[in-house]
């Protein structure tokens, strides 16, 4: 079989659209994309072929990770995950039954009685093995070696290290290059600074001692959800030192679910960072694959220069009616041009289709956002590791100054994101820097 | 003085001849010179009873898995009776010569070019130890043959730790001989990679190479004294000198793998 490595010539840095259950979102131009399997169930990944537009990186994350979710809860995610034929969880098929509702019914109760898997340690070599016969059948330009969430700073990394080398005994021989998923909760790295985290400093060791492994495919769990972003500066600084080390030791990193922190992460050597617009795509956060009622989120603007995102109408009539539009001026893409327009033209932000407050009205914010991620990976792109230092501490003072006037100016009647998290990622930034650089 | 009666070893191996004593490393067990059915030589080592029985099945099985040209060759184990007791018996090949600690007590010390060696070819055997994801855990000189050809070899594994394998010593402890452990073994992290046995051979090295240990075989300044500021001026090449400071960094990953170590002297040797 011929394999296509995605690595690019001089060590391009992309961005990443992680894609779930919905395939028609791709943006033009981007580079890469990383399908999430709980978006979406086997047979749909086999038999509905893959969309046209694809760029030339394509993943496929199994999110063996997430086994941890709630089945009461979750049942939807918890059922896309066990009809892959690597989790040993008997499902029901559509076709033993009468109507489509029985079927549910049936394989919500299967999820309820059977989840999550008992994965022992005998079965890892065999699941591990077939999750990438998946892969390369998906056509996937590079294999990410599945593993399960850490969730305990005691934990010393064993099981996880089976997962990883259970997958390099498979594809090493065969010439195969593989990204090794290390999912990390934020509660193990919120107490200490890197380090002094054991655990952390272990897995450094462990990922670099592995020659086989091209990379790692890092994800951290968001145990609380009480912020979208990363919003602890431990928490923060962990991922850059993990980053600078594995970067150092010649490895891949790639980094889910930390959304524009990932900027800051290909400054500390990632290769790349992969993200989305909702919620499930920019954090992992169990709380979010819970099964709602209700017509979805409101549409909101990311602004770049501030690292916050406002909502169209309550949010940036408000910063306009103030005058304070040259702030986020630089943050226009082609998706926001419209709301610019009307915004710079005193009109209402109800008028326009594409970006009025409605609930589910994501299309115009999703484009911007996916558009802005785009451009600012692009644009470090071309940079050298001493120039991104730069650009990012600069982004990232130039933001906090921004977030603290803003507050303040609203301190009144508040914006909806108060920017919390620019300080804790200027923070880490900063005492990266100083200890490593 | 042997602890073992002779004659009573003899009758367990009716075919080989038992020549000689050898050593007794480790308080372990004892090692005898023996000479096999073919008349080559052949190294028995005997484990005393009371050695933990799983300890020894490691060594046999690490030892089993390895071919490497810096590690001896298993030849037979088993287990025979001595004075009503069981134990535990291992036939290696036989390399004569002494071990670097036996060579260090005796006034000697590495030149540049067995330094060069002694770190090629054990680097080359932890390659091949952690290619099977095994840990030697207690590289030091004792451990390290010289033969009297100029070889070098890495001997006992009986600590040897498979990565998937449970502990043998209680969480929070590790095996090992202080003075030797990397600052990660000694605080006690069960999950160990070649960089730990690659801080124990830089540590080896400085001391064959200079007389001294690096930290006068205090496992407390291991981990606060900064081995940059060490003395080095005993080491004749910048490069070799460069590489050990390199192996005995504080930080795992800031350590060269055993992959880096061959390939930096074997590119600087050919340079």
């Amino acid at each position: 079989m011929s394999f296509k490595s995605s690595k690019l010539p001089g060590g391009a840095r992309i961005f990443y659209q992680n894609i779930g259950y919905q395939w028609n979102i791709i943006e033009p131009g981007i580079q890469g994309v990383i399908f999430n399997a709980s978006g979406f169930g086997y047979d749909r990944a086999l038999e509905r072929g893959k969309p046209p537009n694809l760029p030339s990186n394509v993943y496929f994350d199994p999110q063996l990770y997430l086994l941890p979710l709630p089945k009461e809860s979750c049942h939807k995610s918890c059922a896309n995950l066990a009809t892959y034929p690597w989790l040993p969880i008997d499902i029901p098929r559509p076709e033993e039954f009468n109507t489509p509702d029985d079927w549910k019914n049936n394989l919500n109760q299967t999820i309820i009685d059977n989840w999550p898997p008992l994965i022992n340690n005998q079965d890892i070599k065999k699941i591990v093995m077939q999750t990438i016969d998946f892969q390369l059948e998906f056509k996937a330009s590079e294999i990410i070696i599945p593993s399960i969430l850490t969730n305990s700073v005691e934990s010393d990394l064993s099981r996880e290290m089976t997962f990883v080398d259970s997958g390099l005994d498979y594809v090493a021989p065969k010439g195969i290059p593989a990204l090794a998923t290390f999912a990390i909760s934020d509660a193990c790295l919120i107490n200490n600074n890197p380090s002094d985290n054991p655990l952390l400093q272990i897995a450094i060791d462990q990922f670099t001692a592995r020659d086989e492994l091209v990379g790692v495919y890092i994800v951290v769990e968001n145990s609380r959800g009480e912020s979208l972003r990363i919003s602890n500066p431990k928490v923060a600084w962990s991922l850059l030192e993990f980053c600078h080390y594995l970067n150092k030791a010649g490895k891949e990193v790639i980094v889910n679910y930390c959304d524009s922190f990932g900027i800051v992460c290909m400054a500390a050597g990632a290769k790349g960072f992969a993200g989305g617009f909702g919620n499930k795509s920019k954090r992992l956060y169990f709380g979010d694959y819970q099964v709602r009622g209700g017509g979805g989120a409101y549409p909101k603007f990311y602004a770049h220069s501030v690292i916050s995102e406002y909502l169209p109408e309550r949010d940036l009539e408000k910063i306009r009616d103030n005058k304070l539009m040259r702030l986020l001026e630089a943050d226009k893409t082609p998706a926001s041009e419209s709301l610019f327009e009307v915004l710079n033209s005193g009109g209402s932000v109800a008028n326009l289709p594409e970006w009025r407050e409605a609930l589910g009205n994501l299309s115009g914010s999703r484009k911007h956002y996916i558009q802005k991620m785009l451009e600012v990976s692009n644009r470090v792109n071309g940079l050298t590791s001493q120039q991104i230092e730069n650009y990012v501490l600069s982004w990232l003072q130039d933001a906090e100054r921004n977030v603290v006037y803003l507050n303040d100016r609203f301190n009144e009647d508040a914006l909806s994101d108060d920017g919390r998290h620019v300080k804790a990622w200027r923070s880490a930034f900063e005492s990266y820097l100083a200890t490593l650089i | 003085m042997s602890k073992i009666n002779a004659n009573e070893l003899a009758k367990q191996f009716p075919n080989y001849q038992i020549i000689r004593l050898l050593g007794e490393p480790g308080g372990q067990g004892e090692v005898f010179l023996i000479q096999l059915e073919d008349d080559s030589k052949a190294a028995l080592k005997i484990y005393y009873p009371a050695n933990l029985v799983f300890r020894i099945n490691r060594e046999i099985e690490a030892i089993k898995q390895i071919q490497s040209e810096a590690m001896v060759d298993l030849i037979e184990a088993g287990t025979i009776t001595l004075s009503s007791q069981s134990c535990k018996y291992l036939i290696t090949s036989y390399i004569a010569g002494k071990d670097l600690r036996t060579f260090l007590t005796e006034g000697n010390r590495l030149s540049n070019d067995q330094a060069v060696k002694v770190c090629k070819r054990i680097s080359k055997a932890i390659d091949e130890l952690w290619k099977k994801r095994i840990v030697h855990r207690d590289i030091k000189p004792d451990n390290i043959l010289l033969s009297d050809k100029g070889d070098f070899y890495l001997i006992d594994l009986g600590i040897a730790k498979y990565l998937d394998k449970t502990t043998l010593t209680a969480a929070g402890r590790n095996p090992g001989t202080l003075g030797y452990m990397s600052p990660e073994q000694a605080l006690g992290y069960r999950n160990l990679t070649l960089k730990s046995d690659i801080f124990a051979l830089g540590i080896t090295v400085f001391e064959c190479v200079t007389g001294n240990h690096p930290f006068n075989s205090d496992q407390n300044l291991i981990g606060c004294k900064d081995p940059q500021t060490l003395d080095y001026s005993q080491f004749q090449d910048t490069f070799l000198k460069d590489l050990v400071r390199r192996m005995i960094r504080i930080r795992p990953a800031d350590r060269p793998s055993s992959g880096d170590v061959i390939q930096k002297l074997e590119t600087t040797r050919r340079s």
